[in-house]
């Protein structure tokens, strides 16, 4: 018998071994081409789902609350937009630095920021204004545009006319859970329902700094402002009125 | 048309063949690839046109090294260990740390890794040394100790840096090319056991590694933290389904998958086109592997058959081990995927490599006639014979 050690048998195991490392390279890409299988076909279904429920922020846009009118159509309670101005701070500390330095650009946003950012701010959603008239608002325009985690946000002012006497019988409204104005007492309550309107309602993708995605965002229901009410009395205005 | 065909005769004789073709359209295809990871952020063009340049100079490199014949690599490759060695050991004093990593050399905003540069050199000298010692293949003192004193010298500044992926390349590539040419399983598995302690020490000195490992086998318990790269892997390649999202769409990639031009890439373009556009990828990185296996069965030389055979299972194993981490099948590790992912030293190493078994094939191919080729499996019979003598069919 032939040694295994010999020359001759040995150039004749390397073409058997190339051919079962062949093999192995094939069972590797079929492994491959398997799990592959598994991630973007069968399993699919479920880890969209996962990434729904943990990426997609689904929120609402406020409808306008409707007017409450005097017989003759004075206006004596009306809702008024204004707006609201948060910043997501980013986790990284660095990038953190560079996005307050842009915002420094309207130095009014920052003046309640402290220098440097403490450490747990990093990664906190931080209200920077709030009760902006449209104008202002408009003017952030560019730098929301710049800055991804700079969110403009609206919310409704309701304004009263009247002496006390004609406000308390008008009521007061709060703040309800979509942003909108829920009537708490008085008129505002007797007719929140016709009042209240319905927000929209959107979708929009987080990335992991949890900044919006503005690309993402997609309308998912559309928003009905609030209908008028006309009381069947008539109300002797002092002061104060829609602007 | 005449015109067309004697440039196109021009071009096979400068052996600007298969090869050549399949790192174009592989390297252009990464590219669009390249472009739609980063659109999106800060770098614009950046990265885009810097992979074209690497690509150009790449093809030109490829060319080079496919037209010098087979005695240039022969009678040159001390020079050439050497000349890849040198900068691999440079690099520990004089390189760059990134991600805390000192692989890089760096100037004025180009980086170069010597240890992507030095894996064609690595092949060769291990060709070199197997065919060496092809009469004593299974000895342990002249077969398997030079050999795997060899994979130690490369792998030794590799694991300084500390470049776990790039040194896994290797040694897969190491243990694939030895056992393939002869060595016994063995002095393999003997060797495998005695670098436990070593990946013991790694484990103790660097414990990120055993945090990767612990995240692979359970990395939903730890998605926060260690895991959260195979998460976003496997979120990443859900949202590409079947068909993908188009190249334009790729929300998840570009939003929670980190580097998604290079260590990521696979994952980044399965999103965009789906299971059936990454499908012959898969395939053609499977044809390296038959191509390789083809032709060195078919050559008549030991050194030729093992650097054939070695860079093209490199270049498989490097492909097949970033398709796994993107998959979720092995733990995470920053490998790139050769001709596709962004970084020019990657690239280079893959175009030299490819120019390389150009020209082992043509040497092979040029060959005059009966010489007996490397026997593939028929003739492994046990046959009579005196020790010693020349054997005989029976």
């Amino acid at each position: 018998m032939r040694p295994s050690h010999s020359p001759a048998l040995i150039e004749a195991r390397v073409g058997n071994r190339l051919t079962i490392l062949l093999f192995v390279f094939c069972l590797w890409a079929g492994i491959i081409l398997l799990r592959m299988a598994q991630f973007m076909i069968f399993e699919r279904d479920r880890t969209v789902e996962a990434m729904e429920r943990e990426a997609v922020f689904r929120g609402f846009v406020p409808a306008a609350r409707g007017r409450i009118l005097d017989r003759d159509g004075r206006v004596l309670a009306w809702s008024e937009r204004v707006f609201s101005v948060h910043w997501q701070v980013p986790r990284d500390a660095g990038q953190a630095a560079r996005e307050r330095a842009l915002l420094g650009a309207e130095p009014w946003l920052t003046a309640g920021l402290p220098e440097p950012l403490p450490a747990d701010w990093l990664g906190v959603r931080v209200l920077l204004a709030q009760g902006l008239e449209v104008e202002r608002a408009v003017q952030l325009e560019p730098l929301a545009d710049a800055l991804r985690g700079l969110e403009v946000s609206a919310v409704f002012r309701r304004h009263l006319a009247g002496d006390a006497g004609v406000q308390a019988l008008l009521g007061r409204v709060g703040r309800a859970a979509d942003g909108g104005e829920v009537g708490l007492s008085g008129l505002e309550q007797e007719h929140d329902e016709v009042l209240r309107g319905r927000p929209g309602v959107f979708e929009v993708m987080l990335d992991k700094e949890g900044r919006w995605l503005p690309e993402t965002w997609q309308k998912v229901s559309e928003l009905r402002p609030g209908y008028d009410v006309q009381l069947p009395l008539r109300v002797r205005l002092a002061e104060g009125g829609p602007p | 048309m005449t015109w067309c065909w004697q440039r196109l005769r021009e071009c096979r004789s400068l052996r600007l063949s298969r090869a050549s073709a399949f790192f174009l359209c592989i390297s252009g295809w990464g590219c669009w690839a390249i472009y739609n990871a980063t659109r999106a952020g800060q770098g614009g063009h950046h990265f885009v046109a810097r992979q074209v340049a690497w690509i150009l100079l790449g093809a030109l490199a490829l060319v080079t090294c496919g037209n010098l014949p087979e005695r240039f690599y022969r009678r040159w490759l001390p020079w050439i260990c050497t000349g890849a060695y040198v900068p691999l050991v440079l690099v520990l004093f004089l390189g760059i740390r990134i991600h805390g990593m000192r692989g890089w050399f760096a100037w004025h905003g180009y980086l170069l890794q010597p240890s992507e540069l030095a894996k064609p050199a690595f092949v060769l000298s291990l060709a070199w040394v197997l065919d060496g010692a092809a009469a004593a293949q299974t000895s342990w003192r002249r077969g398997f100790l030079p050999a795997v004193g060899l994979a130690g010298l490369w792998g030794l500044p590799i694991a300084l840096q500390p470049d776990f992926g790039t040194l896994l390349v290797y040694l897969v590539t190491f243990l694939l090319v030895y056992w393939g040419f002869g060595g016994r399983l063995r002095h393999l598995l003997i060797g495998l056991a005695a670098a436990l302690p070593a990946v013991g020490l790694v484990c103790w000195r660097y414990p990120y590694v055993l945090r990767r490992f612990v995240a692979f086998l359970s990395p939903d318990a730890l998605g926060q933290t260690a895991g959260w790269h195979i998460i976003q892997f496997r979120r990443t390649l859900a949202s590409g389904g079947l068909f993908g999202r188009a190249w334009e769409d790729g929300l998840w990639s570009t939003a929670y998958l980190p580097l998604g031009y290079s260590d990521s890439v696979f994952a980044s373009a399965a999103e965009k086109i789906g299971f059936f556009g990454m499908l012959p990828l898969v395939v053609l990185i499977l044809a390296l592997v038959v191509y390789g296996h083809y032709y060195a069965c078919r050559s008549r030389d030991r050194f030729r058959a093992a650097v054939i055979f070695g860079m093209t299972s490199m270049l498989v194993t490097q492909a097949f081990i970033h398709l796994s981490v993107n998959l979720g099948l092995m733990p995470p590790t920053g490998i790139t995927l050769p001709l596709i992912s962004y970084g020019g030293s990657s690239l280079m190493s893959s175009a030299i490599a490819f120019g390389i078994v150009e020209a082992m094939v043509h040497a092979s191919q040029t060959i005059p006639a009966g010489t007996p080729a490397l026997p593939v499996a028929q003739d492994d019979r046990p046959t009579t014979e005196v020790q010693g003598s020349r054997p005989v069919d029976p």
